[in-house]
């Protein structure tokens, strides 16, 4: 079981590297881009006519990819409230809740983006040098992040479970994914 | 049936769900519960709720503000401040704050800036004999000078809500932020007068040592200037703005051998994630929202508000002593979110300047970050300072009088905060 959990966790430590590259990828061509569109539009009076369009675009990728790292992370802003003064067996069955709520929502989520995906993909975008289906930059983006952030809330929810029977001895189970497993 | 949703939202945010799904969730368990709107309706508006080239600024400041931080720019400001203002009596707590107000106008998180600059401040503040404490409460509560001057994550939020400009809302914050960080210091000198505190005194610099300070701080403070002089000139959106400040940080951090590839790869990290929590929070807002609105929520709080008074004086009252409450309890970006859709259109019939509102209300949700139960700052600053959270709570207790008086100002004296708009604008 241990090894087993070990081993969804490296697998998940490594889909967020990716993440990580993405998204860092991601801002930095936001920046880029901007900034060659201010000294375009100031040295030579031709602005990218692009470059809003497509800045929105990118916010959308990097906030919802950064929505499933924070999930990683543990990072996602929660209020605190009389939760951490339970006992470990009753907090664990408390986050089991929670977790099983959050794979709730984002199954809905995903089953209404479905038809969501079909709709935006019939228009496409309005500046970017090439057509592309709306969809890529809105249901696309928030779909990928529901799937990844499923996968992360499955294990916490396990881990959770686990908890609440009282299988976390070391207190190692529901922390932050990082390279440590 | 709209106390169902708040219901379960409460539930909820009790269980200690995150807030962007404890919002997301309460509205689709409503949806399917009432069956009085199709899901997919509010769904899909989940994503496209973000499609603003506005709110793109909001990644960018948080990263311009993580590399200054990360090029050591933040020792230099304290310095400089260290230099102008550490011989007045309450000496650090002063230069607490105004190296907070300095460092403002680089970043626009009050979270970055108290866990940043703050930890700097604490650990200068008990090298110089001030109690930790102290020293982190008065951090946290500079901090909150950060979102009033300009850049400001919050300010851009609210601006995309009631759909008012950025740049307004900018200049807007400017002679508030100055005020406050004043108003602070003079609590601080009053605290040190009065032997609350424990105030080492700096001893008083040569001309030549605050030139020198001045110097050192220079490529920092001239950070600030350009983003004001960018937005008077409308030479770049704010957006544009924040992307140019980035790059400008990033120079300057290699240029001053501070900043390395391994701090700017942590500081896109910490971007990345920070960008990922705070915006997703307004996507996983947005079927909330939207319930809110097709409820009828909006109309029918401004009828209530109005069948309690016509007065705009008094509505403002309410509404702020709400908003306090409410900031107790719940994170700022969730309370913009619910609360701007329908605070807005009530403000506009009492004849409110939306921009004078986004002021008040960005101060007011502040203030809520330093009060408990849910005070962020303060969790931020026991974990910075590494001090208990009670003594911290009691050394924050005596700046909240001071900066409710500063609320009531603020909000009874709009031309506080819409003279320099209006002057710069030609309005």
């Amino acid at each position: 079981m241990e090894s087993t959990l070990r081993t969804v966790r490296r697998a998940l430590f490594h889909i967020g590297r990716i993440e990580m590259v993405l998204a860092a990828a991601i801002l930095a061509g936001i920046v880029l881009m901007i900034v060659v569109q201010v000294l375009l539009n100031a040295g030579l009076g031709r602005p990218i006519t692009w470059e809003q369009e497509a800045g929105a675009y990118a916010l959308v990728w990097l906030t919802f990819i950064g929505a499933s790292i924070g999930l990683k992370c543990m990072r996602h802003v929660t209020i605190v409230s009389f939760v951490g003064k339970t006992s470990p067996r009753v907090r664990s069955a408390i986050r089991a809740i929670v977790f099983g709520l959050i794979l709730w929502t984002l199954y809905i989520l995903m089953r209404e983006l479905s038809p969501i995906m079909t709709i935006e993909a019939r228009s496409t975008t309005v500046a970017l040098p090439i057509d592309l289906p709306r969809s890529y930059f809105f249901s696309v983006p928030l779909m990928v992040s529901c799937a990844l952030m499923t996968l992360t809330a499955l294990l916490f929810l396990f881990e959770a479970i686990l908890g609440a029977f009282g299988r976390d001895e070391d207190g190692t189970l529901l922390s932050p994914i990082s390279g440590k497993v | 049936m709209i106390w169902l949703l708040l219901l379960l939202l409460a539930v909820l945010v009790l269980l200690e769900m995150p807030i962007a799904f404890a919002l997301a969730a309460s509205a689709l368990m409503y949806l399917i519960i009432t069956g009085s709107i199709p899901p997919m309706l509010v769904v899909q508006r989940v994503a496209s709720g973000l499609e603003s080239y506005v709110l793109l600024a909001i990644p960018l400041f948080i990263f311009a503000g993580n590399l200054f931080n990360s090029a050591g720019i933040a020792k230099r400001i304290f310095d400089f401040a260290v230099a102008c203002v550490g011989h007045i009596r309450g000496s650090l707590g002063h230069v607490n704050i105004v190296a907070s107000m300095i460092f403002s106008g680089m970043s626009g998180i009050a979270q970055a800036d108290a866990a940043g600059l703050g930890a700097v401040e604490v650990r200068e503040m008990k090298r110089h004999g001030f109690s930790p404490e102290f020293s982190a409460a008065i951090t946290a509560v500079s901090a909150i000078i950060g979102p009033i001057i300009p850049p400001s994550g919050i300010m851009i939020i609210y601006a995309v809500l009631a759909d008012v400009s950025v740049p307004d809302l900018f200049l807007a914050g400017v002679v508030p932020g100055v005020l406050m960080s004043l108003f602070l210091m003079a609590v601080v000198y009053w605290l040190a007068k009065t032997g609350r505190i424990d105030a080492p005194v700096v001893p008083r610099k040569t001309p030549m040592e605050i030139g020198s300070a001045f110097w050192r701080a220079l490529p920092a403070l001239a950070a600030p200037v350009f983003l004001i002089a960018g937005i008077l000139s409308g030479y770049a959106t704010p957006t544009q703005l924040g992307a140019l400040t980035a790059v400008y940080a990033i120079i300057l951090g290699f240029a001053m051998r501070e900043l390395t590839l391994e701090r700017l790869w942590s500081s896109i990290k910490d971007t990345v994630v920070t960008c990922g929590v705070l915006v997703f929070i307004i996507a996983a807002a947005t079927p909330f929202s939207a319930i809110l609105a097709l409820e009828g929520v909006p109309q029918r709080l401004a009828d209530f508000l109005l069948s309690i008074s016509e007065n705009p004086l008094v509505v403002l009252l309410i509404v702020n002593v709400a908003l306090l409450i409410f900031g107790m309890v719940m994170d700022t970006t969730a309370i913009l979110l619910v609360a701007v859709p329908v605070l807005v259109p009530v403000m506009k019939t009492l004849g409110i300047d939306p921009v004078h509102f986004g002021i008040v209300m960005v101060i007011n949700l502040l203030i809520g970050t330093l009060t408990p139960p849910f005070g962020i700052l303060l969790f931020v600053m026991t974990e910075v300072a590494k001090v208990e959270y009670k003594p911290l709570l009691r050394q924050t207790a005596p700046f909240y009088i001071p900066l409710f008086i500063f609320l009531f100002v603020i909000t009874y004296w709009p031309e506080l905060s819409l003279t320099l708009p209006n002057y710069v604008f030609g309005r």
